[in-house]
C-alpha cells in the first residue's frame, strides 16, 4: 500500500511539474524538464550524447519501468482515467495473453511500411511525450488565450485539429475501457525499456502458493499484464503502478528482487529490443535518405535546418508550439505533426529564437539572434501584378514597413506614380511578415519552405528614403 | 487620498496660471483667427505650436508644454487620458522605430501631475506586443511613471463605429482611444516606404484594428479618414532620432539621423507639416498630409497658427 501511494502521489507532481512547464513562459525550463523524457534520450544517441538513455534504461533494469509509473506525464494522464473508468464501471480489465512479442508486432510492421514507403517521419506518432503534448499544448493554449482575451476560443482549437482530437482518444478514452493500451502496444519509449523491464531485477513477482486465481489484481492492472490464472507477471509490460499490491487479499503479490529469470522472460525482453531496434534503424534512416516529408513546401521553424533531419529527430512534444509569442509554430494539420511555421496566422518574429531554445531533442537546434537574422527558411516571390500599388494605382508599402531586413522594400519609379515594391531576395530570410500583411487577393508574395535552410546575407543598409543632413548635433533650423 | 488631494491642488494651481490661454486655446477657434488673417492677441499667449530643438526629450518636452500653456491647458482634474504611443517594433530605442521611452515617461507624469485620473499608454503593436514593449522600454517606463498599458492585441478591445470619411466608412477603433477624456498622440517622426512619412496622422493606424483595409483601399486617403472620428487633443512629435531611410521599421544605425527636435501641437495637421519640412520637403508632397488638411482636419501651414521657437 505505501509503495503504491507513494509511485501516485510521485507521479501526480511530475505530471503538475510538467502542465507548468507547458503552461509556463520559459522555453529553456521545458526543454530542461523534457530531456529527461526517454523519446528525446533515445533521439540524443544520434547527437553521441548518450547519458540519458544509459541512466534510464539501468534505472529500468535494476527497478522494473520507473518511467513509466513515475515520469511519463502521459502514462499518468492514462491512469487517472483509467481509474474513472473503473469508478465508471466502464473498464473490463482482464489478462491479455499478447505478450510484447504479439503486442508491439502491428507497430513494428507499421514503422517497417511507413520507413519504405517514404514516410518515416510518423514515427513520431509512437512517441508517448508527443502525445502529452499535442493533448497538453492546445487546451493551456486556449485556456490561457480565454483567461488573456488574445484571441476566441474556436480560434485557438481550430489551429489544432486532428492531433488534439486522437491525443483525447489515445490518453482519455481509450484509457476509460482499456487502460494503458498505448504503453503496452503503441509506445516506442515501452518498447525500449521493455526488454530491462523484462529482466528488471526487481520487479512485481506473484507467489503462486498463496495465489488463489481470484482474478482481483486482474481488474485494477492497468497494463492487463498479470495472469492470475497462469499466476504469473509479463514484467516487460508491468508499468509499476503497485496497484495489484495491495489489492490481493492473499498478498501473493510483492515488489521483491527476482532471482532466476525465465525463459519467457528473456523472449519478451529480447522481442521489445528488436523493436527498440527498428526504430532506431529507422529513425537514422530516415534521416539518411531524407525522404521524409518530399514534396512539401512547409516551413520548418527556425534551428530545424534539414527538413530530413528535423523529420528525424523531432519527437513532437509541442514545445516550440507552446513556445512562439506569436502562435504561428503549429502542427500541420495532417496527423503526422511536427510543427511547422502558419504565416496565415502571423509572422516569425526577427529579434526571436524561442522556439529554438524550447527544443529538447536538438531537432531544432538554439540559434543566436544573430544566427536567426540571417537564417533563411524559406523561399519568398514577389508578383507585383498582383500588388495593390500596381493594381489600384494607390500607396501601400505594407510589406517594406514589415520586412525586418529591407529585403522588401519601396522604390520610387519616378513619374510620380506610388512607390513599389522590390523583393532583394538574397537578404530575404522567408519570415513571412511581407505575405502575411499584404492586402492584395491573392497576396502578392508566396512563400515555400526551404528543404535545407540557407544562409541569407545580413540586413541591406542600402535604401531608398528622405535625405536629411542632421550632422552631429541636430537640425539647426526650424520648421516654421 | 493625501496624495491625490495634493496633485489636484497642484494642478489646479497651474490651471489657473494658464487660465487665459485656456480659454483661448481651443484649436479650432484659434486655427479660424489665423486663416483670417488676425494677429495673436499677444505675443506671450500660449502657443498652438512649438518646435524645439537641441535638447533631450524629456526637456524638449517641458519647455515645449510650458509655452503652450501647461499641460494643465489639456489635461483637467480627474480626466482620463490616452497616450498614442508608436511602438510597433521589437527594436531598441537607437533605432529610432518607436517613440522615445524618455519621452513616454515625462508625458504620463506629467499629465498624472496635471491630476489625471488615469493614463493608458496604447498601441496596435505591429510586431509581437509583449516583445515590442519590452525592447522598446516603452514598458518600463509607462509602467514606473504610473501609466497602464492598454492591451491591444485581441479584437474584443476595439469597437466599431462609423466613420464620415471618404473611403473609411467604419472601422473597429481602440475603446481607450474612443473612451478616454483627452487624447494625446506622441508618435515619433520617421520615413514610411509606403505613406512617404510617418508622424501624427499616420500615428493613428495603430488606433485601429484592421491596418488591411487601409492599404487595400486607397491608404493615404483612409489615413486622413479616420480623424472623422476624432481628433488628438495635443500632438507631441518625437523627432529626436528620426528614421530616414528603410522606414518606418529602420533596424539598422545607418537609417537614423540625430535631429534633437521636438514638434508640440494642438492641430495635428500642423504639426505633421512641421515634420514634413523636417525632412526638407513641402508637406503637401505627403498625400495623407494633403488631403488631411483639405479635408479641414488642420493648417498646412504652420505659421498660421500661434507658433513659438525654442531653443533648448
Amino acid at each position: 500500500m505505501r509503495m503504491y501511494r507513494i509511485r501516485r502521489l510521485a507521479a501526480l507532481l511530475v505530471l503538475l511539474v510538467f502542465v507548468a512547464v507547458y503552461a509556463l513562459d520559459a522555453p529553456g525550463l521545458r526543454a530542461a524538464v523534457l530531456t529527461a523524457q526517454v523519446s528525446p534520450a533515445f533521439i540524443k544517441l544520434f547527437h553521441g550524447a548518450a547519458a540519458t538513455a544509459v541512466v534510464l534504461f539501468a534505472v529500468t533494469a535494476l527497478f522494473g519501468r520507473v518511467y513509466c509509473a513515475v515520469l511519463c506525464p502521459a502514462g499518468t494522464l492514462q491512469d487517472i482515467f483509467f481509474r474513472l473508468g473503473r469508478r465508471l464501471k466502464l473498464v473490463r480489465s482482464r489478462y491479455m495473453r499478447v505478450g510484447n512479442a504479439v503486442g508491439y508486432a502491428p507497430v513494428m510492421v507499421l514503422a517497417a511500411v511507413l520507413v519504405v514507403a517514404g514516410y518515416a517521419h510518423a514515427l513520431v506518432l509512437f512517441e508517448p511525450i508527443g502525445w502529452f503534448g499535442r493533448l497538453t499544448a492546445p487546451l493551456l493554449g486556449a485556456g490561457k488565450d480565454i483567461v488573456l482575451g488574445t484571441q476566441n476560443i474556436l480560434g485557438s482549437f481550430g489551429a489544432v485539429g486532428t492531433g488534439l482530437v486522437v491525443a483525447v482518444g489515445l490518453l482519455v478514452v481509450v484509457p476509460l475501457f482499456f487502460g494503458r493500451r498505448f504503453c503496452s502496444h503503441f509506445c516506442l519509449a515501452g518498447m525500449g525499456l521493455g526488454l530491462a523491464g523484462a529482466l528488471s531485477l526487481r520487479r512485481i513477482r506473484l507467489d503462486d502458493s498463496a495465489c488463489v486465481s481470484c482474478g482481483k489484481c486482474e481488474s485494477v492492472c492497468p497494463a492487463q499484464c498479470i495472469d492470475s490464472k497462469g499466476k504469473r507477471v509479463e514484467s516487460g509490460r508491468c508499468v509499476l503502478c503497485f496497484a495489484c499490491v495491495p489489492s490481493c487479499p492473499t498478498r501473493a503479490l510483492s515488489y521483491s528482487a527476482e532471482t532466476s529469470p525465465q525463459r519467457r522472460d528473456l523472449l519478451a525482453g529480447g522481442v521489445s529490443l528488436f523493436g527498440a531496434a527498428v526504430f532506431f534503424v529507422a529513425r537514422a534512416f530516415s534521416g539518411a535518405v531524407g525522404a521524409s516529408g518530399k514534396g512539401s513546401a512547409g516551413v520548418i521553424p527556425p534551428g530545424a535546418g534539414r527538413r530530413s533531419r528535423y523529420y528525424q529527430e523531432c519527437v513532437g512534444c509541442q514545445s516550440c508550439v507552446v513556445a512562439c509569442p506569436v502562435g504561428i509554430v503549429k502542427p500541420r494539420e495532417s496527423l503526422i505533426a511536427q510543427p511547422e511555421l502558419n504565416y496565415d496566422l502571423g509572422y516569425c518574429q526577427y529579434s526571436c529564437t524561442q522556439c529554438t531554445l524550447a527544443c529538447p531533442t536538438g531537432a531544432l537546434a538554439p540559434l543566436s539572434v544573430a544566427d536567426k537574422q540571417t537564417t533563411r527558411i524559406a523561399d519568398t516571390r514577389l508578383m507585383p501584378d498582383r500588388c495593390v500599388v500596381l493594381t489600384e494605382g494607390t500607396a501601400c508599402g505594407a510589406c517594406a514597413e514589415v520586412c525586418p531586413t529591407h529585403a522588401a522594400t519601396m522604390e520610387d519609379p519616378g513619374d510620380g506614380t506610388p512607390t513599389r515594391p522590390v523583393l532583394y531576395p538574397g537578404h530575404c530570410i522567408g519570415c513571412g511578415a511581407c505575405y502575411h500583411v499584404c492586402p492584395a487577393t491573392p497576396r502578392a508574395f508566396a512563400i515555400s519552405g526551404l528543404a535545407v535552410h540557407e544562409r541569407a546575407l545580413p540586413m541591406r543598409e542600402e535604401g531608398e528614403g528622405l535625405e536629411v543632413d542632421a550632422g552631429e548635433g541636430g537640425l539647426t533650423d526650424f520648421p516654421f | 487620498m493625501d496624495r491625490r488631494d495634493f496633485l489636484k491642488a497642484a494642478a489646479a494651481a497651474g490651471l489657473g496660471l494658464a487660465f487665459a490661454g485656456d480659454m483661448a486655446g481651443a484649436p479650432g477657434i484659434r486655427n479660424r483667427r489665423a486663416a483670417a488673417g488676425e494677429a495673436p492677441a499677444r505675443p506671450d499667449a500660449p502657443a498652438d505650436i512649438v518646435a524645439v530643438r537641441n535638447g533631450e526629450p524629456e526637456a524638449m518636452f517641458d519647455l515645449g508644454i510650458a509655452a503652450m500653456g501647461g499641460i494643465g491647458r489639456f489635461v483637467k482634474p480627474g480626466q482620463t487620458v490616452t497616450l498614442k504611443v508608436n511602438v510597433s517594433w521589437d527594436v531598441r530605442p537607437e533605432l529610432a522605430g518607436n517613440t522615445h521611452p524618455g519621452l513616454v515617461d515625462r508625458v504620463v507624469r506629467r499629465c498624472l501631475e496635471a491630476g489625471a485620473s488615469r493614463v493608458y499608454v496604447v498601441d496596435h503593436n505591429i510586431e509581437n506586443g509583449q516583445r515590442c514593449y519590452q525592447t522598446s522600454g516603452i514598458g518600463d517606463a509607462a509602467r514606473s511613471a504610473g501609466a497602464m498599458i492598454a492591451p491591444a492585441e485581441a479584437e474584443r478591445y476595439y469597437q466599431s463605429v462609423p466613420v464620415a470619411g471618404k473611403i473609411l466608412t467604419g472601422a473597429k477603433v481602440h475603446e481607450t482611444i474612443l473612451g478616454a477624456d483627452v487624447l494625446v498622440s506622441l508618435p515619433v517622426l520617421k520615413h514610411h516606404g509606403g505613406a512617404g512619412m510617418s508622424g501624427s496622422l499616420k500615428n493613428f493606424m495603430g488606433a485601429v484594428w484592421d491596418r488591411r483595409y487601409y492599404h487595400r483601399n486607397n491608404l493615404q486617403q483612409c489615413i486622413a479618414d479616420f480623424f472623422a472620428v476624432r481628433k488628438p487633443d495635443l500632438n507631441i512629435v518625437d523627432a529626436y532620432r528620426v528614421i530616414t531611410q528603410n522606414g518606418p521599421r529602420g533596424g539598422s544605425a545607418a537609417d537614423v539621423a540625430v535631429m534633437k527636435m521636438q514638434i508640440l501641437s494642438t492641430d495635428i495637421v500642423a504639426a505633421d507639416a512641421a515634420g514634413a519640412r523636417l525632412f526638407g520637403r513641402s508637406p503637401d508632397s505627403f498625400g495623407h498630409v494633403k488631403i488631411a488638411h483639405e479635408m479641414g482636419f488642420g493648417e498646412i501651414d504652420p505659421s498660421r497658427l500661434v507658433a513659438r521657437r525654442i531653443t533648448a
